[in-house]
């Protein structure tokens, strides 16, 4: 029976070639808006680490306090040195680093190639296991490599591909900006996207790391933040004047598996404020943040307002499609009453009725979907002239997309089809008959 | 023909007008929004940013993470100076380029009222390599520019140097036509610097102008930054020799800048740079109006084929009316009249709907309010539209015959 009633549906829509391309397009272009936004958006809002993210966290000190808040009270995103070094002394969760951005120029062995540019981070060595990246060899400096400050390096797997051609580094050295650094330990392919450790420098996507060095020996070496810096006072001259300043330019992220530990590390927030506090530096109550992380990346806009805003207006333009797909088809079905008055009269069941027309809308916005898809491949080809190209490079048109997109619409058609199917059921036979 | 026959008529076919209405409520809603964010989207665009473009040429993509001495930096605008057909340099953050710029919070000294966020460039002689237009007060002195070392920005170095604003920025700081040898303030309390304005801009752009209303809150101070990790160069040039200066530009560089790492240096006329910045949201703009050119035409198809489907529905009853005496005329008439009371009702819903989507846009992702003027301006588009879309429909309709009406049915 469905064989047959698709066949009707078939040649019917045959019948009436300039409606059924216009209600195809109609839905075609909609599904085809809707997607492409859809895709971008799903790219931008990724989980980078989404067995953990629910148990890593940013702390945030108010450290200008309420005369430098802008209108939403929040604090700076970002620590002063004297507070994530307080924080990391403290160690009160159960993995922490803070950690900034640095880069350096890499000055290869092999004279005859020329230095290039190498960016990374400054971390603590439970970074590593913190954000549950694996080795392919080697392993981190370890908490001796902390307190030595010692000139140790874990470099990506792809600059160890591009400097030693993959084999084990482990125990080399490398030349950054003069210093010998030995190699610690090399990655295994790693590119979290968005970057979810530093989120508050603003290179959320398209940015990878080509190694990172401990803290410390950055510290040490006095290797200023290739990231943002913001200042509310003034600092003392030099680069210990400028630890001791209130500039914030250090991130930090904490591991707090369970939800007590949060709590816990809450009060631990406040309990240094007022700390700090009684020694004199704040003299406003404590407004401190713990973020988790999709919390952190919401705060941030790391999924860019446009994409949002995209959807949205696509999402609507769908809206605007189905409804005139709505009246096409009313247009459609009931122009067939005489039709559906025989057909009734022969003994056609009204469920029949509603079965043929539901299979029609469904056969319409089966080639709509379809044509839909073409949109959506289209749209995603262009879609770095819009958005960010790293995050363009990231919306891909999957097997999940695809199914998703033929899925919606041809559901999208069917409800639309729904009144108006509805509505030709309700032919009376007679009335038909009698009109003919 | 009264209101009453009308309402009673569009109330006999109650689901296809309120088909219609919900269409023509979304297409306005959509359709206003749309225009909303493409003039948001334009309107930097369009501002003037002070520059006298084909004179200049732009260095960027001079990245040294240990910092440029002032030795290297002294060298190089020396360099470039000396090429022919050069004939102002500036060193520093460069407009449209987002990669290195300060902002701050600025308000007037003697003032304790809100503060507004405002860019400024840190050049010795950017109105010279710029071509910038002083239009009040004077250009910095010799004995004003001096080097700043990057890492004491915002430091008391910056306390009672010289600045020259923006007209924009002196109006909204200190009034109409003030702003001449008054002072600006940065940051908050008694911490921030105090700055001398000695000379007003008529125009100049921030390095990003994103926000029209406040992408001339710009100011520039008489500081050059020496150890800084990102020079940029800005070239008044003789626009005869650009090409020859583009060429000669690299190699003028590379003989004084020695860095351990190799450059991406990009030397760009400024047309190209300005070109580049924009480029997506020119891309947005052009999607902006396909997407509201779109849902018209789509909502046009949508009028149109259900108001023709409505003519052949009601044949006898024009029919009807025809043989009563209405004349060709009045059936139109009628269509019109039911299109118009459909159309304004979406329109009201739609107009709405349009500002509670304006709404939830403000409160959740910073845009500015939809301005009321784009609620008649939607609304209109639809009106026009909606007329348009049924003329055809109802032209058919007046050529019913009225000896349909004795017709069975």
């Amino acid at each position: 029976m469905w064989g047959y009633f698709a066949g009707l549906s078939w040649r019917s829509l045959r019948r009436t070639p300039a409606l059924t391309a216009l209600m195809v397009l109609t839905i075609a272009l909609g599904i085809g808006a809707s997607m492409t936004s859809f895709a971008v958006f799903r790219a931008a809002s990724g989980d980078p680490i989404p067995w953990k993210s629910h148990q890593l966290f940013v702390p945030l000190i108010d450290l200008w306090g309420p005369e430098h808040h802008d209108d939403d009270k929040e604090p700076p995103d970002a620590l002063s040195y004297t507070d994530a070094t307080a924080l990391m002394r403290a160690h009160a969760a159960k993995r922490q680093s803070a950690l900034y951005p640095v880069g350096f120029s890499l000055i290869p062995a092999d004279a005859s190639r020329s230095p290039f540019t190498v960016q990374g981070h400054a971390v603590y060595s439970e970074f590593f296991p913190m954000v549950d990246v694996g080795f392919r060899y080697g392993g981190s400096w370890g908490e001796t490599g902390d307190e030595q400050h010692l000139a140790q390096v874990v470099i990506s797997s792809a600059l160890n591909e591009k400097l030693f051609g993959g084999e084990n580094s482990v125990g080399r050295e490398i030349d950054l900006d003069g210093t010998r650094f030995r190699i610690v330990g090399v990655l295994e392919a790693w590119n979290p996207q968005p970057l979810f450790y530093d989120i508050a420098n603003g290179n959320h996507f398209g940015s990878t790391d080509d190694l990172f060095v401990p803290f410390n020996w950055a510290i040490d070496h006095r290797m200023q933040t290739r990231g943002n810096n913001n200042c509310a006072t003034d600092s003392d001259p030099g680069w210990d004047g400028y630890l001791r300043s209130s500039c914030v330019w250090i991130s930090m992220l904490v591991e707090l598996p369970a939800v007590a530990d949060a709590e816990a590390y809450r009060r631990f927030l406040d309990g240094y404020h007022s700390e700090q506090q009684a020694a004199g530096r704040f003299d406003w109550a404590p407004n401190n943040r713990l973020h988790n992380l999709p919390e952190w990346l919401a705060h941030e806009h790391v999924v860019p307002d446009e994409s949002r805003v995209s959807m949205l207006i696509a999402f609507g333009f769908l809206i605007v499609c189905l409804f005139n797909v709505i009246g096409l088809l009313l247009a459609k079905f009931m122009r067939r009453a005489p039709e559906i008055g025989v057909r009734r009269a022969l003994g056609a069941s009204r469920g029949r009725i509603v079965q043929q027309f539901v299979i029609e809308s469904g056969v319409i916005g089966l080639v709509g979907g379809l044509l839909g898809l073409g949109f959506t491949a289209l749209g995603l080809a262009g879609v770095g002239l819009i958005f960010d190209p790293d995050i363009a490079d990231l919306a891909r048109l999957d097997s999940e997309l695809v199914l998703a997109t033929v899925l919606l619409a041809v559901i999208a058609t069917v409800l639309a089809g729904l009144f108006p199917t509805l509505r030709a059921a309700q032919v009376r036979p007679a009335w038909q008959l009698k009109a003919n | 023909m009264s209101l009453s026959q009308l309402l009673s008529s569009l109330r006999r076919n109650k689901f296809m007008a309120l088909l219609l209405a919900i269409e023509v409520a979304f297409a306005c809603a959509v359709v206003t929004n749309a225009l909303f964010l493409l003039q948001n989207k334009l309107a930097p665009m369009l501002l003037s940013d002070g520059v006298a473009a084909d004179e200049v040429v732009l260095v960027n993509g001079l990245i040294n993470f240990g910092g440029f001495p002032k030795t290297q930096i002294d060298g190089a605008s020396r360099a470039l100076q000396q090429i022919p057909g050069v004939r102002a340099v500036s060193v520093g953050g460069l407009p449209y380029d987002g990669k290195f710029q300060f902002r701050s919070r600025l308000r007037p000294e003697q003032d304790d009222g809100d503060a507004i966020e405002g860019s400024f460039y840190l050049h010795h002689n950017l109105v010279q390599a710029l071509g910038l237009e002083v239009v009040e007060g004077r250009d910095f002195l010799p004995e004003e520019r001096i080097d700043l070392p990057f890492g004491k920005i915002g430091g008391d170095e910056m306390s009672g140097r010289s600045a020259l604003i923006t007209r924009g920025l002196a109006d909204r700081l200190f009034g109409e036509g003030q702003g001449l040898g008054r002072s600006v303030r940065t940051g908050a309390g008694e911490s921030g610097s105090a700055m001398k304005v000695v000379g007003i801009l008529a125009d100049f752009i921030r390095p990003e102008p994103t926000d029209a209303a406040v992408a001339q809150y710009t100011m520039i101070l008489p500081l050059r930054l020496i150890d800084v990790p990102i020079l940029g160069f800005a070239l008044r040039i003789d626009p005869a020799q650009r090409d020859a200066v583009i060429q000669a530009v690299p190699a003028a560089l590379e003989a004084q800048l020695q860095s351990q790492a190799g450059f991406d240096l990009e030397v760009q006329p400024f047309d190209e740079v300005r070109d580049a910045y924009f480029q997506t949201s020119r891309a947005l703009v052009w999607l902006l109006l396909t997407v509201a050119g779109v849902v018209v035409a789509i909502t046009a198809t949508g009028i149109a084929g259900l108001t023709g489907f409505w003519v052949q529905q009601r044949q006898r009853q024009i029919g009807i009316r025809r043989a009563l005496g209405a004349r060709r005329r009045d059936i139109l008439r009628l269509f019109q009249a039911e299109n118009l009371v459909i159309v304004l009702v979406g329109s009201c819903c739609g107009l709405a709907l349009a500002w509670g989507i304006n709404l939830l846009l403000m409160q959740r992702y910073e845009l500015p309010r939809l301005p009321w003027v784009y609620l008649p301006l939607g609304a209109a588009v639809l009106f026009v539209l909606g007329q348009l879309a049924i003329l055809l429909p109802a032209i058919r309709a007046t050529r019913v015959p009225p000896a349909t009406a004795t017709r069975n049915a």
